[in-house]
């Protein structure tokens, strides 16, 4: 009896010891981040620093200005281009929001990188004379490769 | 005496609610009698009825997942906390669809969860939102579902483990959670944010991720649209006013969002939701995406 009881107090011990360390290492995700993995995630970054500029631009929160779009198209572009090399296989360490599909799909992955670069090349070679509707088709371009890879590929923020 | 008074009122209360499980259960009818179902005095407009099909998401979950799968013929498996669930064909074929289907079948299903022969669906199928909607706003999609091809591919069914298999049981669960009927939406909204307040809890049914729920499964009301860890992913919360979730955001970042899936920081949306703009919400007119996200910004529920 004693025996028992003192194994269940170890297993909920041991559990709860387990959990803190779990919440620690929850907490630390994305911050800690290091090397390639730290690399993407400043890609990501960059990438979305043009976007959220293109995005005011577009709701009109920031006068519109073809191109300055343009240029954000290019930055996009930019980092579109090097994607695949920061993802290198064993990189999902515990900081990483990077889904084990990257890796297990990784053909479906190299085509939603694709499809960014070629979101990005056209909105980056739109005409100088562009609208504003123009530029708001291309920008929903990009922004439907940044969900759709965000959809398959990255796992959901922590609460 | 006292004590023995007291077991035998416990016996009565426990008898009484064995019966109204039961009569909830086996005689749906006498709970939830058709009321206001009929289809007098209906202007067809196929239109909005094809609007709302396409920004409710009817075909996000009637379809299977996968390429080359035919459209609205089921086939899905939903997987929740009480077990598994199949999606069934809404296709117009008689056999393996809901072609045999009357209008009026179509609004008891959608307004009461209840089939044709009276049996309760689960509420995976959120016919706690769509209850929110208007008659004639049904009748629109019923319209609509009656053009689309009719596909002879029966949906395989899956069955829940005891005791969610007794579909019984469900009939307890409406008298506690289902709120029936339109009109007690919207109160005190003014105008565009009455017209979102009805998107966001009808066809939209927002709520059906973004609230979350009590350990029967049930919405908890004071927590509407507050986000939700109860799922198999973690859902943000909706309701800024509130202080729950959308921190800092104006209508225009939220319409926006809705049309894009392009948050304000530059991010998108990911998980489910990308699909859900992907298919749904980026069909929405402005003025729906503007009144969405005024009933959001208003602190009213």
């Amino acid at each position: 009896m004693m025996n028992t009881s003192l194994k269940i107090g170890r297993n909920i011990c041991a559990a709860a010891l387990l959990g803190l360390t779990v919440a620690a290492g929850g907490a630390a995700a994305h911050d800690g981040a290091t090397g390639v993995v730290k690399e993407r995630m400043d890609a990501m970054k960059t990438m979305g620093g043009a976007m959220k500029q293109l995005a005011a631009m577009m709701k009109g929160q920031s006068p519109f200005d073809a191109m300055a779009a343009t240029q954000a198209g290019m930055t996009i572009q930019g980092q579109a281009e090097g994607l695949l090399k920061l993802f290198p296989k064993g990189s999902d360490d515990m900081s990483s929001r990077a889904k084990p599909e990257v890796w297990t799909k990784w053909g479906e992955f190299e085509a939603a990188t694709a499809a960014l670069n070629k979101a990005s090349a056209a909105l980056a070679g739109a005409d100088m004379g562009a609208g504003k509707s123009d530029i708001m088709a291309l920008f929903a371009g990009v922004g439907k490769s940044c969900k759709g890879c965000h959809e398959q590929f990255r796992k959901p923020k922590d609460k | 005496m006292l004590m023995r008074f007291l077991m035998a009122c416990g016996l009565c209360l426990a008898l009484a609610l064995v019966g109204v499980l039961g009569v909830a259960g086996f005689i749906p009818s006498l709970f939830w009698p058709d009321r206001g179902l009929g289809t007098d005095g209906y202007v067809p407009n196929p239109e909005n009825g094809a609007y709302l099909f396409r920004v409710g998401g009817c075909a996000s979950c009637h379809t299977a997942p996968g390429k080359g799968a035919k459209p609205l013929a089921g086939g899905r498996v939903l997987k929740t906390v009480f077990g598994n669930i199949s999606v069934p064909n809404i296709t117009p074929d008689r056999e393996a669809g809901i072609g045999a289907w009357s209008a009026e079948d179509f609004l008891r299903a959608m307004r009461l969860g209840l089939s044709p022969s009276g049996r309760h669906y689960y509420p995976a199928f959120p016919y706690n939102s769509y209850t929110n909607m208007s008659r004639d706003d049904l009748l629109d999609i019923w319209t609509h579902l009656k053009t689309i091809a009719p596909v002879a591919d029966k949906a395989p069914t899956v069955t829940l483990d005891f005791p969610f298999n007794i579909r019984a049981g469900l009939g307890l669960w409406k008298l506690l959670f289902l709120v029936e009927g339109e009109g007690k939406l919207a109160r005190n909204q003014d105008e565009g944010a009455a017209r979102g307040a009805y998107l966001v809890k009808g066809p939209g049914h927002c709520a059906e991720c973004h609230t979350p729920r009590n350990a029967l499964g049930g919405w908890k009301y004071s927590r509407w649209l507050s986000g939700s860890d109860g799922g198999p992913n973690p859902v943000p919360g909706i309701a800024p006013a509130r202080g729950r979730g959308l921190k800092g955001w104006n209508a225009s970042d939220i319409s926006f969002a809705l049309k894009t899936g392009m948050l304000p920081d530059g991010d998108s949306v990911g998980s489910e939701m990308a699909t859900v703009v992907d298919k749904n919400l980026s069909k929405l007119t402005d003025e729906d995406a503007a009144a969405m996200a005024a009933y959001l910004l208003s602190a009213r529920r």
